[in-house]
């Protein structure tokens, strides 16, 4: 049973590989084409789903209101997805940009890594 | 996430976006009005005909007749065991289509089809199960339990 799931998410990732291959340049298009300044550049580097909007924000020196408009502009045009979190949802970037050599902007501000949802989840649980 | 669910939305990502990118040409000439992009965006495979018709305006038959040439393009997956109406498969921003842009359609005094003129002016009152089927296989209704 282990084996067939290994074998299973193999198969996945080697599937994975051929779409991206032939995927690439659509995706850059539109990631170009969406992300037209550095600030929204910036924000959808920063939206890695750990970080809440108030955070990525401050980084990238805006308004939490203008980091949640692009969130919802940018998940109709599907490069990011929704991310349920404790008092709320928040959107994870579906795409790097350096896989596609765009150049990622530095942030205002250093953000700090916060623990993955799941080891947050997980203390939480404990406590 | 297991590595599963995360190879599987990668996977989903890339190909939502080529499939957009290839349909953007024929996207453009089916959804060519304001009023058929409004009903596009509405499907979300649980709203009814009737529904959609309260809120644009747009008469049901005529309706019927768009999501008819919206499957055939691929643009909107039709009713199934997941989804009692028809889904739209993408947004109308993957597609580059901007509702602001979009020219409204002439004013028509009767419906693209319909039977008798009697029968239209009913269409809007009627319960939606009549409707059903007068159209069959156009739409399960929304209310329908499966």
């Amino acid at each position: 049973m282990e084996q067939q799931t290994s074998e299973q998410t193999e198969l996945l990732r080697e599937i994975l590989k051929w779409i991206k291959f032939a995927g690439a340049k659509e995706v850059k298009s539109v990631l170009l084409a969406t992300l037209d300044t550095e600030q929204k550049r910036l924000v959808y580097h920063l939206s890695d789903g750990d970080h809440g909007s108030l955070e990525i924000a401050k980084a990238a020196g805006t308004s939490d209101t203008t980091v949640r408009r692009h969130w919802a502009s940018w998940a109709r045009q599907g490069i990011v997805g929704p991310l349920k979190v404790r008092g709320g949802e928040r959107y994870k970037k579906s795409f790097e940009l350096e896989d596609f050599g765009i150049e990622v902007p530095q942030p205002k501000t250093v953000l700090e890594p916060n623990e993955p949802k799941h080891v947050a989840e997980a203390k939480q649980e404990e406590t | 996430m297991s590595e599963t669910e995360r190879l599987l939305n990668d996977i989903r990502a890339y190909l939502r976006i080529s499939a957009a990118a290839a349909l953007r040409a024929t996207a453009k000439s089916v959804i060519d009005t304001y009023e058929k992009a409004l009903v596009y965006s509405k499907l979300d495979g649980k709203i009814t005909q009737i529904k959609i018709e309260a809120d644009t305006e747009v008469p049901q038959p005529t309706i019927s007749i768009w999501l008819t040439g919206l499957v055939q393009a691929g643009l909107v997956a039709p009713p199934d065991q997941y989804n009692n109406s028809h889904r739209a498969l993408f947004t109308l921003q993957e597609l580059g289509i901007e509702l602001g842009t979009l020219k409204k359609r002439a004013k028509v005094s009767k419906p693209i089809a319909q039977p008798s003129p009697a029968t239209v002016q009913q269409a809007p009152t009627e319960p939606q199960q009549s409707v059903n089927q007068k159209n069959p296989g156009s739409e399960k209704s929304g209310a329908t339990n499966q």
